[in-house]
């Protein structure tokens, strides 16, 4: 049950929100790419 | 803050209110259309992505807890901002169990705070940008909390613990209500004596052209605006007003749907309005639409989302800003505001809200302004009876409520207002008169119960006072006021166990709130179980007169043992454990005789006694 005042407001946060979550994913994805290749340097030596 | 004008302070709404009404009808349609569906797909979005951080977590990481902190904290660097506020940005959406480490992570900074660091240049913009997003992440019922108690570190986890604590109560309460049968809703949202008559065309406009589901959202979304007052009251009953409307804030946001959109606490106000169309703005009597309201306290309603205000209601800052002028850099000082504007929902009650407005001006004793406010509400609607029946009682005219009341409007809130009237003129019989009207009414109103008990013990007859004493506590054993009443009346009456019964019951539901009660419940037991043992003169030495250091210490030990063990020490029936004429002291003592194996010889009686017969 929801006051259908809010719902332009809420969405927005929530488009917001899913920016940041994005945002977020890549990071970590950055950082999985980044240890899978300091493990493969390190299996190399 | 405009002085309340002198002049004519009834401004003719009945046109202005519906012309407002209808643009925002208007809107509310529009966006309903256009909203919800887009709503329900963007929260899906998030959703997903939030499986999906967790899922990529779980598989590269033998410890995925640790490695979505560490790509927190990347996040954070990245953002510049404090981890505490990344984790408050995504952690807390990740999932319910991320929610909690981070709304404890949230409440120890908010406990620990210091408000004055805000002014240090070094730390204090790092410190108002990790508020800033707190609070737009949902956690600006914490700061409010937190800003409560400034210096008080003490005083303000104390806090927490309560504002916990009665969240809990008070969601239970409203998911009781919730079960309540769809019948039963409409009922009570129908009732023709509290609705006002355009609300009353909107739900039957919906009713015969709307879907059943449009019609049924309706009828929940009013009851949920009507029971929300009386879930407060009931778990809150020692919360000042602007706690409340926090917590309405808080509850608001757990149950999902948008109740007290203005908080107001000690000094400063938070205000998110534009859930609200209408707001009764009591400085001067004036109904506006939430953005009026908003200017006139200084909040712009282009800035969106809401902002925070550091004010007295003369309109002085107590906080310094910085530049934007937003979040304040250093609060100066707290002032209690004592006057509230009431936030009207839209499909509200608006003569009900203004008459509860009212009737708080009367207990004030200001009748200026409660005439000022009934004669309001007769300008919407010249129908509603509990107005008429208010202007009635400024002016102290009990014909004219009699009139009104025999004219049929036998409703209970009209008999109430004529207890309230009588009440005013000192006329007992009149009050208790009608006090039992409304109870044949409403057997379950808590008020009125002990109003009734008020008047027959200020008539002498507590005798019959215990009993509405004793039904008023069953209806709300919370209530600090009507429990000490009770005691009273048994104390008086040397009743012991009675009043150790009470204040165990009372200590059970808020002892932790009152500490002092607790004490006095031990001391309470104590002088009981002395007076028991008297009684039936039992040949105790421990308990005579003759060593009471010694009965003392028994005492508090079994009253020990009730509190560990979950009992009242008035359900032990003495005479079981130790029938008459046996010889108690000697039993377990060796000779030379020995006071304390004696008495740790019946303090084990009794245990074994509670352990096998009580709970």
């Amino acid at each position: 049950m929801e006051d259908v005042f809010l719902f332009g407001r809420k969405m927005n946060r929530e488009k917001n929100r899913l920016e940041k979550f994005k945002k977020f994913k890549k990071l970590l994805i950055k950082r999985v790419e980044a240890e899978e290749k300091k493990k493969a340097e390190e299996m190399v030596k | 803050m405009p002085e309340r004008p002198e002049k004519d302070p009834i401004p003719d709404m009945k046109k202005e209110f519906a012309e407002l009404r209808e643009a925002q009808t208007a809107k509310v349609e529009a966006q309903k259309k256009s909203k919800v569906a887009e709503f329900e797909r963007a929260q899906q979005k998030v959703y997903e992505e939030a499986e999906d951080i967790l899922r990529i977590a779980r598989e590269y990481s033998p410890d995925p807890v640790k490695f979505i902190l560490q790509v927190a904290d990347d996040y954070a660097k990245e953002e510049s901002i404090s981890f505490l506020a990344a984790g408050a940005r995504i952690g807390q959406y990740l999932s319910p169990e991320w929610k909690r480490k981070v709304d404890k992570a949230v409440r120890e900074y908010f406990e620990e705070v210091k408000f004055s660091d805000f002014a240090k240049s070094s730390t204090g913009n790092n410190e108002i940008e990790t508020l800033k997003i707190l609070s737009e992440e949902g956690y600006s019922s914490f700061l409010v909390v937190a800003a409560h108690y400034p210096n008080d570190i003490e005083g303000r986890k104390k806090a927490f613990d309560s504002f916990f604590r009665a969240t809990k109560l008070s969601r239970a309460a409203f998911d009781e209500f919730k079960k309540d049968s769809f019948e039963r809703k409409e009922l009570i949202v129908l009732d023709p004596g509290s609705n006002f008559p355009e609300a009353k065309k909107y739900i039957e406009k919906i009713k015969k052209e709307g879907s059943a589901e449009e019609y049924e959202n309706l009828i929940n979304l009013i009851y949920m605006h009507r029971i929300f007052s009386m879930v407060i009251l009931r778990c809150l009953p020692e919360f000042d007003c602007n706690e409340r409307t926090i917590l309405f804030q808080k509850m608001a946001n757990d149950a999902g749907i948008e109740v007290g959109n203005y908080i107001e606490t000690v000094g400063h106000a938070a205000l998110k309005l534009d859930g609200y169309p209408l707001v009764f703005d009591p400085f001067d009597m004036k109904i506006r639409t939430s953005e009026e309201c908003a200017r006139q306290v200084g909040y712009h309603a282009s800035e969106g989302g809401g902002s925070y205000f550091y004010r007295d209601r003369e309109g002085e800052y107590l906080a310094e800003y910085d530049d934007s002028n937003k979040y304040p850099k250093k609060i100066i000082g707290y002032r209690k505001v004592e006057q509230n504007a009431t936030p009207i929902g839209s499909y509200d009650d608006i003569c009900g809200v203004l008459n509860d407005v009212a009737l708080g001006f009367l207990e004030k004793g200001d009748d200026a302004g409660a005439r000022a406010l009934f004669e309001s509400i007769l300008h919407l609607n010249p129908d509603y009876v509990l107005a008429v029946a208010g202007l009635a009682v400024c002016s102290d005219n009990v014909q004219s409520l009699e009139r009104i009341i025999a004219r049929g409007s036998n409703s209970k809130e009209a008999l109430g207002v004529m207890a309230t009237l009588l009440k005013r003129k000192g006329d007992l019989d009149g009050v208790k008169n009608y006090a039992e009207k409304v109870l044949n009414l409403d057997p379950n109103n808590f008020s009125r119960t002990v109003e009734l008990a008020e008047i027959l013990e200020k008539k002498g007859n507590d005798l019959v006072a215990i009993t509405y004493r004793k039904r008023a506590f069953e209806l709300n054993p919370g209530d600090l006021s009507n429990y000490r009443g009770l005691v009273r009346l048994y104390a008086d009456r040397e009743i012991f166990d009675r009043v150790v019964f009470y204040t165990n019951w009372f200590v059970k539901v808020r002892g932790d709130e009152f500490p002092e009660v607790s004490e006095n419940l031990k001391n309470l037991s104590v002088a009981y179980l002395r007076m028991r043992f008297r009684d039936f003169g039992y040949d105790f030495n421990g308990l005579g007169d003759s060593d009471s250091a010694s009965a003392k210490k028994f005492a508090e030990e079994v009253f020990d043992i009730c509190r560990r063990r979950k009992v009242s020490v008035s359900e032990i029936k003495w005479e079981e454990i130790f029938p008459k004429g046996s010889s108690i002291d000697y039993e377990g003592g060796s000779v030379p005789y020995d006071q304390g194996a004696a008495n740790l010889n019946a303090l084990n009686k009794v245990e074994d006694w509670i352990r096998n017969n009580l709970k």
